[in-house]
């Protein structure tokens, strides 16, 4: 097993608001090493709370979480720093330092299986150039090996990231929104590679993704969240035109009925009604 | 704009009464001193006194031991100025909190304590302790300048964003590869900026610690001036000036240079 | 683990392609290195002199006598007159620099030239002919120490708190110009430059145009100067220009320790008041 989450909750308290938000509800979600699963939903709905709390960024505040045969926030710190070196997290809008060099920012990468000493060298003279290279070339950025963070557009950042996950070699991989600021063309090369990246290494993978298509496209097994509970856990070949629009569905947003004449519904292109 | 106009202006005005008799009390209390100076023969010799430096000795001689000396107050800033921006960024990590409270609060009382006690006094303490020449002088300016770079470094590493030190320990790295790769690329252009902005400060500084011996071109200049050798110390003066101008350009280029914001 | 994990994309070994930050790097490191070694035999650093037996020796002997810090009632006296006396020569310093200061600051002013208004933005060359002069002499009396200054002028007076009050009123003469300068031309123009294309005198354009705009800042600038000049008069003390400075001076070549304590926890207790007045005042005006 190489994630178990049940009855796991998150709630946020706003500073100088006794108000509560739930995050995430009594969430129960196991996947085998190896799996690839895409996370889906609309804003707000807890994507970016769960694949944190994956990572051991976040502490549920109630349930059983169980990652890699550990149970993370029982783990003494040497532990979990460990632990947290077999997982990788690329972050929406990933926090690079605008002056430091690509090549620095993805050796970050492997930090945590570095000696301090290591960790200090390679600040200054990066000794694995060509593996990051390497990396950075699937990705389609070797050419930006010694450039520095600020010349790079939101695309390129985000691969940076990626690159910088991939170097890390972790036995979980998770990804928050890693395509958000490519064209189509890229977004989907980036999630292939992915794909293709994390089962060469029986790495499991969970994504989130905004863009349907790609989610249903690429990924076997989707789970659709709404307001921090799982609306849905199943295969992508499963999952049907109702179940998306009632992930989706807004009050203020107009529901289309997609009756003959009008426009059809935001749903109907990308699976047939199965149920 | 307070709605409340005229009570506000009625205190900036009782304000400026009580600035205008501070001045006023200030001058009637050095006020004997001040008559003895504008009494005929005083002025008189205050110009003459001056008047003496405007013919500075250039001799050969004099311009060796000028430029030794000037080497020496350069080195003195330099080095002083180093090892404070050295002592001080070891010490701004304690003092930003990262290791708990008690350091932290020793930490900055150090700082204070060192940047209230200016330089000249530090140098006259540390004169006695290590005798005379550059030696007290560098390690006087250091002292002082470890609290004041301290203090600035300690606000920079507080106020720089924390988020890729944090995604570097959420991936597994500890606490010093988090602050290398995720602290320092943002931190430390601030920090130089300090030191070389302190070393603009410092190269006036160290042309004087030599007037309690703390060696240099300042000590050149009391023993001229001790001596009544007007002419030489006239050079002295001239070459402090020099020696300002010149790092102080030298600073502007290499912040401009090497630290606009990107 | 028997977990398998994402492998290296590197499936032949490859040569590490060259860092072009290596260069220079290693010539920064040499350079520093090559100024670092004469730096540090010039400066004489020695740090083992602070531990040696005679070094703490001297220290010892002033440190035995200082607790408890002196407060006999006839040094008491002293110290409130040296305090007073220290007092007096930052205000009147400071008093004395700010009529030339005015002066020079709108002699060297670029935000008055009509010429600039004129010409668009290049001043003429007579104006730069007198703002030249004007702003060099600023930069000449900043870049000497005011201790210099200090110690000229006890040499030319005497001891005492005139050279004192004499080395402020030059030295600030030059920070306060150059500052009070960059003042005018940095408030809004438009008001002054309104004034001088109506055919208003350069005077007063100033002081409808620009003053009441600068005045605010300038007055900011000034009280925390006085702050500065407050710690400066404590120094020029030391070499004979009055106040607590020379008090200090005194008993420190007495190796009166109790004394240099008590004196230098009556300058920090100044310098902390006088930080927390110019707070005050600034939040004020500002």
């Amino acid at each position: 097993m190489n994630i178990e989450l049940q009855g796991v909750s998150v709630a946020f308290t706003q500073s100088g608001d006794s108000t509560q938000t739930h995050a995430l509800q009594q969430i129960a979600v196991t996947m085998e090493p190896g799996e690839q699963v895409a996370i889906i939903g609309p804003s707000g709905a807890g994507k970016t709370t769960l694949l944190r709390l994956l990572a051991t960024a976040l502490r549920p505040d109630s349930g059983e979480l169980q990652l890699l045969d550990s149970q993370p926030w029982s783990l003494g710190r040497r532990a979990l720093q460990q632990l947290r070196a077999r997982i990788a997290l690329v972050q929406q809008a990933p926090p690079l330092p605008p002056r430091q060099r690509v090549v620095t920012a993805v050796a970050a990468g492997r930090t945590g299986q570095w000696s301090r000493l290591k960790s200090a060298i390679n600040l200054i003279y990066p000794l694995d150039t060509a593996g990051i290279r390497s990396t950075l070339a699937s990705l389609d950025l070797a050419d930006k090996l010694f450039h520095r963070c600020d010349q790079l557009s939101g695309g390129q950042l985000q691969r940076v990231a990626i690159a910088r996950a991939l170097y890390q070699q972790p036995q979980i991989l998770l990804a928050d929104e890693p395509v958000s600021a490519m064209d189509p063309a890229l977004a989907e090369h980036t999630l292939a590679l992915l794909s293709r990246a994390a089962k060469q290494g029986g790495a499991s993978l969970v994504v989130s993704l905004h863009n349907l298509p790609l989610a249903l496209r690429h990924f076997p097994r989707v789970i659709g969240l709404r307001e921090g509970k799982i609306q849905f856990d199943k295969p992508a070949s499963e999952i049907c035109d109702t179940e998306l629009e009632q992930l989706y569905r807004t009050a203020r947003l107009p529901r289309f009925t997609g009756q003959p004449g009008q426009m059809p519904g935001p749903f109907a292109s990308l699976v047939s009604p199965r149920c | 704009m307070k709605e409340a106009r005229f009570p506000v202006r009625m205190s900036n005005l009782l304000l400026l009464l009580a600035i205008s008799g501070a001045v006023i009390a200030a001058f009637r209390y050095l006020v004997i001193d001040i008559t003895t100076l504008f009494d005929g023969s005083g002025l008189g010799q205050m110009w003459g006194y001056f008047t003496e430096f405007l013919r500075p000795d250039l001799s050969p001689a004099h311009l060796k031991s000028l430029t030794r000396a000037a080497l020496e107050t350069l080195a003195m800033s330099a080095v002083g100025t180093l090892l404070a921006a050295g002592l001080a960024a070891t010490l701004a990590l304690p003092a930003a909190g990262h290791f708990g409270r008690i350091p932290a609060q020793l930490a900055r009382w150090l700082f204070n304590l060192l940047r209230a006690i200016p330089e000249l006094v530090w140098a006259a303490l540390v004169v006695l302790a290590a005798g005379l020449g550059p030696n007290a002088g560098t390690l006087a300016l250091a002292l002082h300048t470890t609290g004041v770079l301290g203090r600035l470094f300690t606000e920079a590493l507080e106020n720089s964003p924390v988020a890729a030190a944090e995604a570097i320990r959420c991936n597994g790295g500890g606490r010093t590869a988090a602050f290398l790769y995720g602290t320092l690329p943002t931190l430390w252009p601030q920090w130089l900026a300090y030191t070389l902005y302190r070393w603009e400060n410092n190269i006036r500084v160290s042309s004087v610690l030599g007037f309690v011996g703390a060696g240099g071109l300042g000590q050149m200049l009391y023993i001229h001036l001790s001596l009544f050798q007007q002419a030489q110390a006239s050079t002295v003066i001239l070459t402090i000036i020099l020696l300002v101008l010149a790092v102080d350009s030298f600073s502007l280029w290499v912040r401009h240079r090497y630290l606009t914001a990107s | 683990m028997t977990q398998s994990s994402i492998p290296s994309t590197a499936t032949q070994p490859q040569r590490n392609p060259r860092d072009p930050a290596l260069l220079p790097r290693l010539m920064i490191a040499l350079v520093a290195f090559l100024l670092l070694w004469p730096g540090l035999r010039l400066s004489e650093l020695d740090l083992s002199v602070l531990f040696d037996r005679e070094g703490t020796q001297a220290m010892g002997a002033l440190l035995e006598g200082a607790w408890p810090p002196a407060y006999s009632p006839e040094f008491l006296q002293l110290l409130w007159r040296s305090t007073l006396e220290t007092l007096a020569i930052g205000i009147a310093g400071i008093a004395l620099a700010l009529p030339p200061a005015l002066i020079a600051a709108l002699l060297a002013t670029r935000a008055l030239s009509r010429s600039a208004l004129l010409q668009r933005g290049t001043p003429s060359l007579p104006g730069r002919a007198v703002r030249g002069p004007v702003r060099a002499l600023l930069v000449v009396l900043r870049s000497i120490p005011e201790i210099v200054w200090a110690l000229l002028f006890v040499r030319a007076v005497g001891l005492g708190p005139t050279a004192g009050v004499l080395a402020i009123a030059l030295t600030y003469t030059g920070m306060l110009g150059k500052v009070y300068a960059e003042i005018f031309e940095s408030v809004d123009r438009r008001p002054a430059e309104a004034l001088i294309s109506a055919g208003a005198s350069r005077s007063v354009a100033f002081l409808y145009g620009v003053l009441p705009n600068a005045a605010a800042e300038m007055l900011s600038y000034t009280v925390y100067r006085w702050e500065c000049a407050l710690r400066a008069s404590v120094v020029m003390g030391f070499v004979g220009a009055g106040g607590l400075g020379q008090q200090l001076e005194l008993s420190l070549r007495m190796f009166a320790g109790d004394e240099v304590l008590s004196i230098l926890l009556v300058f920090l207790l100044l310098v902390l008041l006088a930080d927390q007045l110019s707070r005050l005042l600034r939040e004020r005006l500002l």
